[in-house]
C-alpha cells in the first residue's frame, strides 16, 4: 500500500500532540542565562514553562516579537531571531540567542515521546480551546513509517545508520539528549553552533537518503540518546 | 477527563496530530564567478503561516540525501567549496521565507562549479492560534 497517498490507516502511528503552551515573556528580564562555559560560549537566555508531565516531550515551536517592527512568526534555527527549544522532565524551555530586552510571544507544541522510558504514564486528553474535533480519519496526517531511540552513542562518526523503509527522501525529525535528561531539537556545529553552550553538550546532524537515515553525534556521554521519526510523507 | 497510556497506541482520537497542509519545492542554482568575500544566492518561498508550523529541508545536487534547515543547524558545510564554504540559511519574512545560500570565498575570484540546492517546504497544521 502506498501509505503517503492515503489519508489515514489505523495501523500506522501518528504523532500525539499532548499540549500547546502559549504566552509571552520578556527576554532577558524573564529568562535565566544558561552559560556553563563563559570563556568559550556566550550562553543562551532560557525561559522555562512547566509542562505537567512526568517525562520530557518533543517540542516544536514558533516565536515572534512585536518589538522589532513586527517580525513574523519564526521557527527555530532562523536567521532573524534565533532560538531553540528543549524539554526536561518538568519543563519545556525556549532558549534565545538574542540578548535584546524584548517581548517574545511563543507557541510551543508538545508531542509525546513514545517509549521514552518504561513508565508508560497516564496522559490527559488534550483539547485546544478553539477545536471541537481532535481527530478526523478523513484527513491526511504525517504518518510515522519508523521511529525509535538510538542508544549508547555520543560519537557516531561514521554516522549511525537507520533503515529508511519509505525508499524515498521522506520528512524526518531528530531530537537528541544534549544534556542528560534534556531532549533538544537536533543541532550541531561546535563553536559555530549558536546553541552550543558547553563542550560537554551532545550535538547531532542527520541526513536522509532513500535507503537510510544517517545520524551523526558528537560530545556528551555514551548514555545520552537520540530519537528519530521518519514519515511516509515527504 | 480521559487519560491514556500513549506508549502503546498508534492513534489517539483524544489528541491532535500534525495534519499535512501544504508542500512545495524551490530550486536555487549557485554558479558563476565568486569574488573574494561573500556572494548571496537567494530565492523566496511564499506561504501563509495560518496556524501552521513548517520544516524546511534542502538537498544538494552532488551530495545524496535531504537535510533539515530549521530543526537543526547544518549550516557550516565546508565540503562544497574548498577552501571557502557555503552556508544555506533561512530568513523568515512576513509572507513566507527567504532561502539564502551564501558562498564565502577567502581567496581570489573563483568560478564555482554549477550546483543546485533543492528546497523542500513542508507545512502542517497544528492546534495553534497565531
Amino acid at each position: 500500500m502506498n501509505f503517503d497517498s492515503i489519508a489515514y490507516f489505523s495501523g500506522i502511528e501518528i504523532d500525539k500532540i499532548v499540549d500547546v503552551k502559549a504566552g509571552t515573556f520578556v527576554n532577558v528580564s524573564d529568562t535565566i542565562l544558561r552559560q556553563p562555559d563563559p570563556i568559550f560560549f556566550s550562553g543562551l537566555n532560557v525561559f522555562s514553562i512547566p509542562h505537567g508531565f512526568s517525562r520530557p516531550v518533543f517540542t516544536d515551536a514558533l516565536i515572534r516579537t512585536p518589538d522589532l517592527g513586527g517580525t513574523p512568526w519564526l521557527s527555530p534555527g532562523n536567521n532573524t531571531l534565533n532560538f531553540i527549544t528543549y524539554s526536561t522532565s518538568t519543563h519545556v524551555c525556549i532558549a534565545m540567542v538574542s540578548n535584546l530586552n524584548i517581548n517574545i510571544q511563543y507557541r510551543v507544541i508538545c508531542s509525546w515521546i513514545t517509549d521514552y522510558d518504561t513508565t508508560n504514564p497516564l496522559v490527559p486528553e488534550f483539547h485546544p480551546v478553539d477545536k471541537s474535533i481532535l481527530f478526523d480519519s478523513r484527513v491526511n496526517y504525517q504518518k510515522i513509517a519508523s521511529s525509535g531511540i538510538v542508544t549508547g552513542g555520543n560519537n557516531f562518526n561514521p554516522p549511525h545508520s537507520i533503515n529508511n523503509p519509505t525508499n524515498k527522501l521522506s520528512n524526518f525529525k531528530v531530537f537528541l539528549e544534549a544534556f542528560a535528561g534534556e531532549v533538544w531539537v537536533m543541532n550541531a556545529g561546535g563553536q559555530q553552533n549558536p546553541f552550543a553552550i558547553d563542550f560537554s553538550q551532545m550535538e547531532g546532524e542527520a541526513v536522509i537518503t532513500s535507503q537510510s537515515l544517517e545520524i551523526s553525534t558528537s560530545n556528551g556521554l555514551p548514555s545520552q540518546r537520540s530519537w528519530y521519526k521518519i514519515y511516509y510523507d515527504g | 477527563m480521559t487519560q491514556l497510556r500513549l506508549d502503546k497506541i498508534s492513534v489517539s482520537s483524544y489528541h491532535e496530530s500534525f495534519l499535512n497542509y501544504s508542500d512545495s519545492t524551490t530550486i536555487i542554482t549557485v554558479s558563476g564567478s565568486i569574488p573574494p568575500g561573500s556572494t548571496v544566492f537567494s530565492a523566496p518561498i511564499t506561504f501563509l503561516r495560518s496556524s501552521t508550523i513548517c520544516d524546511i529541508f534542502y538537498s544538494h545536487s552532488s551530495i545524496p540525501g535531504k537535510r533539515v534547515f530549521n530543526t537543526g543547524v547544518p549550516l557550516q558545510r565546508t565540503d562544497f567549496l574548498q577552501p571557502g564554504r557555503i552556508i544555506p540559511n533561512i530568513r523568515y519574512t512576513t509572507d513566507g521565507a527567504m532561502i539564502i545560500v551564501e558562498v564565502f570565498n577567502p581567496g581570489s575570484s573563483y568560478t564555482i562549479p554549477t550546483q543546485t540546492y533543492t528546497i523542500y517546504l513542508v507545512q502542517y497544521s497544528a492546534p495553534i492560534s497565531l
